[in-house]
């Protein structure tokens, strides 16, 4: 209005600069500013802005909405989580208990339940970070969440798009992870959604797609491989290899198993250990190449300490199932193990066999390799590879290793800290038992500060239904329990809060 | 009543204090945890050899912890809160001497407080009356001699600026707003140096920046106007123009007839302030009298806040109300009972109706600041950058928020219109709350 915009003019420069003159209005306003004395250069300024300023304040209108509404969400079968629930999801997100946070996830899309919408802006900004679980976030947003992300191109994620559109348009690391996803519910149809846009990919996004290949391997997938085994890159090639060399009966392995039956074999004398016997030809890399067999060349740095020879047999080696030497000369994993350490080429051998159980997950190969290094004190240990055992046989070892009574808990601690899923009841309490007995009693020794500092990795896969049990009853009286109360505490605090957070689920589960 | 985990962990001083507290509230940290009708107590083994001793007296809340943190309540007295929330099921016992001991030294406190308050209430003999009045006359005089020196060096201050011009206030520094700020806090109007220190902030706040300078100048230099005849003005408008300056009423001088009892809703609760003192501001709702109040709550470090008003609660009780022309600011007298329950409330139903509201509440104190509005069926709605509450005719709210807080509220809407309640300040509102598919929820904690 023109009487503010004279005043605001010259408040701007000043009155020392510009005079103010307001013009006459024959209204209210008019008359109230009319008795502004004008002899008084600032003073009528301010004036006069007091009463415009409050005049302009009480006259505010707001603006028309120049858009329409937008699409109302519609309603959700899924009932909204307790307020309990809300407040440990915000606890975690906050970065308390946050290891747990998959766990939550998970039981919440068991029970059907959805995230109270005051806390669907920040797990959805969670998501953009912790891009593994999205897919879980998705799960558990319900319509709301959904019409929410739709709104915000940075949660689009967690709407629900097609496969095909992600493929096609998603970032490396989505695609990677649909990738994985589809290879565990549909392995064949996943292939023809990867051959769609093959031809396309960089050498580097093949190298990274195919290694998911190794989820829900089957020999369907061999005519795929065979192809690409022929793929202008080298690590392409070497990543398929790898692949086909996990399909015992494909057309590599065989031809494989072959050659290698050529220059190995089990010899058993009738005094002394057992032994593979090793006739290698003078240019081994060229013999398999000459039967269309390509493998690695060694590597710059290896080629001073390693020879030629010792290379292409351990390359071999690797290439070939583990399984396939038990079933072709009828030993035990543990009998070729030692057999190919009699050997001169042993350190190939041990390479090899390492490479082959870790890539087909063979559980009694890696036992009997854990067990060979374990009980030979020359050998480098290889207590890693337990981490490639599937969950149950690491259940059985755990247990097995805990229950002779003279067992001492740090042989069974790197199972348990491979076993990272959740562990059974009867696993539960026996931990927690050898546990308290080993504070209960004897000296310290090595193995007490990493079983302190795994107390808290253990209390995420303890049986959280067994709170109770394994929350109470700490030897607390035991002289050195001092130096345990920390990590105990820890231990009780994140089981406690599992507790918490299953009840608060299962109750509004009852509830409703 | 009832306590739900939320309203125990708005207790709480800091995000640093909740954490800790949520992580102590299971029953493993604690021993000897009992209840009886009044209070709850148990041990918790901290860092130290001995347990910490832990009580709280639920009728209040009110806590007693025997560590060492300064912090108030500690996160001992938070978590022992939420684990009897969450395990309602603690047996009842009588309680340990160490705790009993406490609530009877609060009980004879509680005696003693109301001795005095029953002493005051009796007439003092004259000699008495008349050296208290003159004590007080000669500190009320003391203090108006030391405003009107520092309105003196405003008014000179305020001129000068229009003089020279509001264009050159974006060069001026810091220490140009913070010297006449510091000199009111001299001259004991903070209300004045609050509002001058908030101009220092404006000529940085992007566009209409001048017109928003002038604005606030010149609502300063009207309150110096006013001050300037005071004593030609109605009672109620008289205390508006002392406390926008400064003054404070102490509640136990209040006028009996500002009390008002009624079913008060507990509509939202924001705290500002962090390190030194922390305001926390309760708005309330009157059921039956169809009115709103204000609650502020005042802690320095090592004090908590009071405990006695939750959101989402209807509370019988006795307010008793500051003099002004629009009375807003209120404290909480006597509580009868509490409930978990915000039906009866009516708000604005569109923006036509707040901007009425708002516009008669100017002509009555045009100092004010702002004033509380619940909007009935609103939808947020995102504008560009900014977020925005529709009304049903379709006019746009524009909603101070982060972006965090806009996706809320659209969270909580799905579309739908939604009830927010907030602070309107004549431009904006700053949501407080939100009431949605039947719950109440908190935006600012």
């Amino acid at each position: 209005m023109q009487i503010w915009d004279d005043i605001l003019a010259t408040a701007v420069v000043g009155t020392e600069q510009r005079e103010l003159k307001l013009a006459t209005r024959e209204d209210e306003l008019g008359s109230l500013l009319a008795q502004i004395d004008h002899t008084d250069r600032e003073g009528s300024l301010l004036s006069a802005a007091s009463v415009l300023a409050l005049y302009r304040s009480a006259g505010v209108a707001p603006p028309a909405d120049a858009h329409s509404l937008p699409e109302v969400c519609s309603n959700d079968d899924a009932i909204r989580a307790s307020e309990a629930s809300g407040q440990h999801l915000a606890l975690m997100l906050e970065g308390e208990f946050r290891e747990v946070l998959p766990e939550w996830l998970t039981a919440m899309s068991k029970a059907r339940q959805r995230v109270p919408e005051e806390h669907l802006p920040a797990l959805l900004d969670h998501g953009l970070m912790e891009i593994s679980l999205r897919r879980m976030i998705a799960d558990v947003v319900g319509q709301r969440g959904e019409w929410l992300a739709a709104q915000n191109p940075e949660w689009h994620y967690a709407t629900r798009r097609e496969d095909k559109d992600v493929w096609e348009m998603g970032s490396r690391e989505e695609r990677l992870l649909l990738l994985e996803h589809l290879r565990t519910v549909d392995p064949t149809n996943t292939r023809e959604l990867l051959t769609t846009t093959w031809p396309q990919e960089s050498a580097k996004d093949r190298v990274a797609l195919l290694e998911k290949f190794a989820i829900g391997l089957s020999s369907s997938d061999e005519p795929f491989l065979n192809e690409a085994l022929h793929d202008r890159s080298v690590e392409v090639r070497r990543a398929v290899r790898t692949l086909l060399a996990g399909l015992p009966n494909s057309d590599f392995s065989r031809r494989l198993q072959e050659l290698a039956h050529q220059i190995l074999s089990f010899k058993k004398p009738l005094i002394g250990k057992a032994r593979i016997e090793v006739t290698l030809p003078e240019d081994p890399i060229a013999w398999l190449n000459s039967n269309d067999i390509e493998i690695d060349t060694p590597p710059r740095s290896a080629s001073q300490s390693v020879g030629p020879k010792a290379w292409a047999l351990k390359e071999m080696i690797s290439l070939i199932p583990v399984a396939h030497w038990t079933e072709f000369w009828k030993r035990t994993p543990i009998e070729i193990i030692r057999a190919g350490d009699e050997s001169e080429w042993r350190e190939s051998f041990a390479l090899g066999f390492v490479t082959a159980a870790r890539r087909d997950r063979d559980p009694d190969w890696i036992q009997a390799l854990v067990f060979f290094t374990a009980t030979d004190p020359k050998q480098p240990p290889l207590t890693d590879l337990v981490a490639y055992l599937p969950a149950a046989r690491l259940e059985a070892l755990s247990l097995d290793a805990l229950k002779s009574e003279s067992a001492e808990l740090h042989s069974a601690l790197p199972l348990l800290l491979a076993h990272r899923s959740a562990w059974s009841d009867q696993l539960s309490r026996a931990v927690v038992k050898s546990i308290r007995k080993r504070i209960g009693g004897g000296k310290d020794n090595i193995a007490d500060w990493q079983t302190k500092a795994a107390l808290k990795q253990f209390a995420r896969y303890v049986s959280a239904a067994l709170y109770d049990e394994l929350a109470s009853g700490w030897p607390a009286e035991s002289e050195s329990w001092s130096g345990w109360s920390r990590g105990v505490n820890a231990f009780q605090t994140l089981l406690a809060f599992r507790r918490d957070m299953h009840r608060a689920i299962s109750e509004k589960e009852q509830n409703s | 009543m009832n306590y739900t985990a939320e309203q125990i962990i708005a207790l709480a001083p800091d995000a640093a204090s909740a954490k800790a507290g949520r992580s102590l509230a299971t029953a493993s940290k604690w021993q000897n945890v009992g209840q009886d009708e009044r209070a709850v107590w148990g041990e918790c083994q901290g860092s130290g050899a001995r347990p910490y001793q832990t009580v709280i007296d639920l009728s209040e809340p009110a806590f007693k912890c025997s560590c060492p943190s300064r912090k108030f309540p500690c996160k001992h007295g938070l978590g022992l809160f939420l684990l009897i929330v969450n395990q309602p099921t603690i047996s009842a016992t009588t309680a340990p001497a160490w705790a009993a001991e406490w609530l009877a030294k609060r009980d004879q406190q509680a005696q003693r407080r109301s001795e005095a308050v029953k002493k005051a209430d009796e007439e003092p003999d004259e000699e008495t009356l008349a050296r208290r009045a003159s004590q007080k006359t000669k500190r009320s005089l003391d203090r108006e001699a030391k405003v009107v020196a520092g309105l003196k060096e405003l008014e000179l201050w305020l001129r000068d600026l229009v003089r020279y011009g509001l264009a050159a206030a974006q060069t001026r520094s810091f220490d140009y707003w913070e010297q006449m700020a510091a000199r009111l806090i001299d001259a004991q109007a903070r209300g004045l140096a609050r509002r001058v220190r908030e101009l220092s902030r404006v000529p940085q706040s992007g566009d209409g920046w001048i017109e928003e300078l002038l604005s606030r100048v010149s609502a300063l230099f009207l309150l110096l106007k006013a001050y300037e005849r005071i004593e030609t003005l109605s009672a109620a408008t008289q205390a508006d123009v002392r406390v926008a300056i400064g003054w404070n009423y102490k509640e136990d001088e209040l006028p009996r007839e500002n009390l008002v009892t009624d079913e008060w809703l507990v509509l939202g609760q924001r705290t500002t302030g962090e390190e030194e003192l922390r305001v926390r501001r309760t708005w309330l709702w009157g059921k039956r009298t169809a009115r709103s109040a204000l609650v502020l709550d005042f802690a320095a470090p090592g004090q908590h806040l009071a405990l006695d008003l939750f959101p989402g609660t209807a509370n019988e009780a006795e307010l008793i109300f500051y003099p002004s022309n629009y009375p807003l600011r209120a404290a909480l007298k006597k509580r009868v009972n509490t409930t978990r329950s915000l039906n009866g409330i009516s708000g604005y139903s569109t923006s036509d109706e707040l901007l009425t509201t708002y516009a008669d509440v100017l002509a009555l104190n045009p100092w004010l600041e702002a004033i509380p509005a619940p909007l009935e069926a609103v939808v947020p709605v995102h504008r560009g950058e900014r977020c925005f509450a529709r009304d049903s005719s379709g006019r746009l709210l524009s909603l101070r928020s982060d972006s965090t807080l806009g996706w809320k509220l659209l969270a909580l809407s799905g579309g739908n219109p939604i009830r927010i309640f907030g602070e309107w300040n004549g431009q904006s509102l700053l949501p407080i709350s939100a009431w949605a598919d039947g719950r109440h929820v908190e935006l600012q904690s």
